[in-house]
């Protein structure tokens, strides 16, 4: 009887080992089939190196340089002299020892995979560190690609750089494929084509015991180098631009009005994005991140009142409308009178007689004031959103800005106000709260250069041909380019500074009042000379006058043109 | 030798079957989880063990001839004599992980503590088998508590935490089959219970962390934790069918600490699956109940507590090896039945079961 009763205790006991098995074989088998397979496999990566980014004549913008960098593999070294070690590398990368010890730390991995101590050291010091090996136990020098842009601060904005993945951004990134340490596209075309010049990082698949220590092989999976980007820049002409900017705030965009290819975006102040690579020069990194100029911003992208080149889009809607016509002409008298307010015009003497043509190469305000409120803010309106105005040009550079196109229902949910015909003034001017950007401008320069076709910049060679959609009706843009014509040729035109010899330039002047300072200066507008065509523009922020710094630059953009 | 076979041929069945299958399996196991250190070291693990079991069967058939009446007799003596070389351990032992557990003898090392625990069931089955009714005074309880102290103490002063905690049940099974009254037995449970917050004292820091360890493997993971969560990856990580012989890669890539000793379960876990593991527990089953069964059909006292007293040593070190393995028990230094490698516990065990056999084929049936 009692022996019955032992036997049941043993016979539960040994049920509950059985459950136990069963819970843990069974029911979580995959949990720790899982956890072994971890506690056997690592995974060492190898990274693929970068495409290569061209410009329209195959001059490469980037390189991958050969970098040397000291690596350390724990595997390989004295544990007992850790500090000894650190200490006398120091003495050859002229770093403390304790520096080299904490970097040592952080950056561990696995026993057996290299432990980066310092990047892009010179090639002199790794000749020295390569000779005192066998003084160095565990170090080596590992050489890498690194990326070199060669033109540094010429086309910074459009190329951009890369840097490190932050720890926030991998969520996002994971997705698409990204890995945690990565390196990725910070900015410009390093960003928006980052998925093809990263290419795809190969690795090493290793069989571990539980030292670490390599076992086998498991499968090797050789990088795949990132692909070549071919833009459509001209970097000689961005180069002359740079050199024409001088570090003065503005941005400046050359494209070929028959296919949207830009040959030139740039942005001034600009930077050197192989400054922002190079860890080691924090102190310059920290210069260009604090710079009240704001270098790193691209100022082709953001937006900004047009003033009067946005004059080319209230004469396209009147004309539309029929309520102008080539013959129609306005008297200014240098003032003009609405409500209560009396304006004046930009030449206090005023203009006289005016017709559209004189009106664009004179910059009449008076004429396009009584233009506008004739047209009305909903025409001008939707006018200019056909122009591509109001929205992104889908030029493939990241941080692009739409910009305002104001009515009378933005106005209303944006200001909580009523929509004056004051404000149909503005805008017919491009002044109030139209704000556009100089990429916006260079679309807007773009219809009236193809004569009413929409033309979509881009930055990427493409073989396909872009079908051009007629967005306006080519015989009211030819009256508009008439007016443009005479502001280069005409001897009251207020762009005259553009003129060069041989060439038929088309252009519109700006000048906008734009807060305290000066007002921003635009020259917006195409050339011609045989057959060729260019279109551009010029932006200063707070330069004065669109017909003077601004125009000087178009003048050396459509010399370099006509020269090549 | 003519009269051992045919003696050989009397002994319980069904023992030496479970038995034959436990060595087979045994065997098979220990020669995958000794391959990386055979590699290295050049030593046969699977050779040693083979012969260690030829060898203690052939004890254990010696042992089964002679009745066991004759080894009562010799009980208190044999039992002395182990007191004695427990003592000896603890003067001149050497030192193994931390705790004293070997003596040599004529140049062999063995470790009493394996052997006493088979002596003290022998002396308490005779002390009991002497005077049944020593179990139903307070008095008479006295003398067979002094003999599994005595033993206990000397153990647990090693230290060897696990050893000393089975003859805890041992002597309880014992006991309780041998007829003690029902309100001493909870008496002594009860007291037992009470008293563990005392034994806490009495542990060494490694037993404690160890003790810690096993309430929450994670606080260590690298440190004494490692070998438990190690151990269940490896079980776990078997799941049904196993990842096959010579291929777990636990046990291969030398993730699982003394896997060819204490952890050899784990080793069978992962290499066999839920079915090997099933197997295993199923064969230590029906070698607790044959022995249950050769106890029930003993009418002599000595013989029944001796085939008792064994027959639970045996369930008790299956029980605490395998609900180590599974994180289930703390980890203390207790080798699996006849699977393990290791001379002395195999041995050990192979003497039982020579005194189990013997009960079996020389108890007096009235």
């Amino acid at each position: 009887m009692r022996i019955q009763i032992l036997r049941n205790v043993i016979a539960l006991i040994f049920l509950t080992l059985l459950a136990n098995l069963f819970w843990m074989q069974i029911v979580n088998g995959h949990r720790y089939e899982k956890r072994s397979e971890n506690n056997r496999i690592r995974l060492v990566p190898e990274a693929a190196s970068r495409g290569i980014i061209y410009d329209r004549s195959k001059i490469p913008l980037v390189e991958n340089k050969l970098a040397f960098d000291v690596v350390a593999i724990p595997l390989e070294m004295d544990k007992n002299n850790k500090d000894i070690l650190f200490s006398r590398l120091g003495e050859f990368l002229e770093i403390d020892g304790q520096v080299i010890a904490d970097t040592f730390i952080s950056n561990f991995d696995f026993s057996f995979s290299p432990v980066m101590l310092a990047s892009n050291v010179p090639r002199r010091t790794a000749f020295l560190i390569e000779q005192e090996m066998s003084e160095l136990p565990g170090i080596f020098i590992k050489t890498s690609a690194r990326r070199k842009y060669i033109y540094s601060e010429v086309a910074a904005h459009i190329i951009g750089y890369i840097g490190k993945m932050r720890e926030g951004e991998y969520p996002e990134l994971k997705k698409y494929g990204y890995r945690i340490k990565d390196v990725i596209g910070r900015s410009g075309l390093e960003k928006s084509f980052d998925q093809i010049l990263r290419g795809n990082p190969g690795g090493m698949q290793l069989e571990v015991n539980s030292k670490g220590s390599i076992i086998n092989i498991l499968s090797y999976r050789p990088p795949v180098q990132g692909d070549d980007l071919h833009t459509t820049i001209d970097i000689k002409l961005q180069q002359l631009i740079h050199e024409e900017f001088n570090g003065a705030k503005g941005a400046a965009c050359v494209m070929d009005p028959r296919n949207g290819e830009i040959l030139a975006l740039y942005s001034s102040p600009s930077y050197d994005p192989n400054i922002l690579i190079d860890k080691s020069k924090f102190k310059a990194i920290g210069m260009i991140l604090k710079d009240p100029n704001a270098p790193l911003f691209n100022r082709a992208l953001n937006v900004y009142a047009p003033g009067s080149i946005f004059k080319v889009v209230t004469a396209y809607a009147a004309l539309k409308d029929g309520l102008i016509n080539s013959k129609s002409s306005f008297e200014c008298k240098g003032e003009f009178r609405l409500g209560n307010s009396t304006r004046n015009c930009w030449l206090k003497s005023g203009h006289g007689w005016v017709s559209l043509r004189k009106a664009i190469a004179t910059s009449c305000n008076v004429f396009f004031w009584q233009v506008g409120l004739k047209v009305g803010e909903k025409r001008i309106s939707s006018t200019a959103r056909e122009f591509g105005l109001g929205k992104i040009s889908g030029i493939k550079l990241p941080g692009e800005r739409s910009g305002v196109v104001p009515n009378l229902k933005w106005k209303r949910a944006q200001i909580h106000e009523k929509w004056y015909p004051g404000d149909t003034a503005n805008f017919a001017i491009g002044q109030g709260y139209l704000l556009i950007s100089p990429v916006q401008a260079l679309k807007l320069a773009g219809v009236i250069a193809s004569g009413g076709l929409e033309v979509t910049p881009c930055i990427i060679k493409s073989n396909l041909r872009q079908t051009q959609k007629r967005i306006a009706d080519s015989k009211y843009i030819e009256l508009i380019q008439d007016g443009m014509f005479d502001v280069v040729h005409s001897g009251s035109g207020t762009g005259r500074k553009a003129f060069v010899s041989g060439v038929k330039t088309f252009a519109k002047t700006g000048t906008a009042q734009a807060g305290k300072g000066k007002a921003h200066a635009w020259f917006m507008g195409y050339s011609l000379k045989n057959k060729r065509k260019i279109c551009f523009v010029v932006f200063l922020e707070h330069g004065g006058h669109g017909g003077e710094r601004p125009a000087e630059i178009a003048h050396s953009i459509i010399s370099y043109y006509t020269q090549n | 030798m003519l009269s051992l076979l045919s003696d050989f041929r009397k002994l319980d069945r069904v023992i030496l079957g479970v038995l034959l299958l436990l060595f087979l399996f045994g065997l098979v196991a220990l020669f995958s989880a000794s391959y990386q250190r055979q590699v290295s070291t050049g030593k046969n693990f699977v050779l040693n063990q083979g012969l260690w079991i030829i060898l203690g069967m052939i004890l254990a058939v010696l042992i089964a001839r002679t009745s066991y009446h004759s080894f009562l007799s010799v009980s208190y003596v044999i039992f002395g004599m182990h007191i004695f070389f427990l003592i000896l351990v603890l003067i001149m032992g050497k030192t193994a992980l931390g705790a004293q557990r070997w003596i040599s003898i004529g140049g062999i090392g063995f470790q009493p503590s394996e052997f006493v625990k088979v002596f003290t069931v022998l002396a308490l089955a005779r002390m009991i088998g002497d005077n049944p009714s020593c179990l139903k005074t307070k008095r008479g309880l006295i003398g067979p508590f002094l003999i599994v102290l005595l033993p206990m103490v000397l153990i647990f002063k090693q230290p060897d935490l696990g050893t000393a905690i089975v003859l805890l049940p041992v002597f309880l099974a014992m006991i309780w089959v041998g007829g003690i009254r029902l309100k001493y037995f909870m008496a002594i449970i009860l007291s037992g219970i009470l008293s563990l917050p005392l034994f806490w004292i009495f542990l060494k820091e490694y037993q404690r962390d160890r003790l810690m360890v096993f309430i929450n493997p994670n606080a260590d993971p690298l440190g004494a934790g490692y070998t438990i969560n190690q151990s269940k990856i490896a079980i776990g990580s078997g799941m049904f069918f196993g990842k096959g012989w010579l291929s777990g890669t636990q046990n291969q890539l030398n993730f699982l600490p003394e896997r060819h000793t204490d952890f050899i379960f784990s080793v069978v876990g992962e290499e066999w699956g839920f079915i090997g593991t099933t197997l295993m527990l199923g064969l230590f089953l029906l070698l607790v109940f044959r022995g249950l069964k050769i106890a029930e059909l003993t009418k002599d006292v000595s013989g029944k507590l001796i085939a008792i007293g064994i027959t639970t040593m045996l369930a008790i070190h299956v029980i605490i090896n395998i609900g180590m393995t599974l994180g289930l028990m703390p980890v203390v230094g207790m080798p699996l039945p006849f699977i393990s490698y290791g001379r002395s516990a195999l041995t050990a065990n192979l003497i039982a079961i020579g005194f189990l056999l013997n009960v079996q084929m020389n108890r007096t049936v009235f």
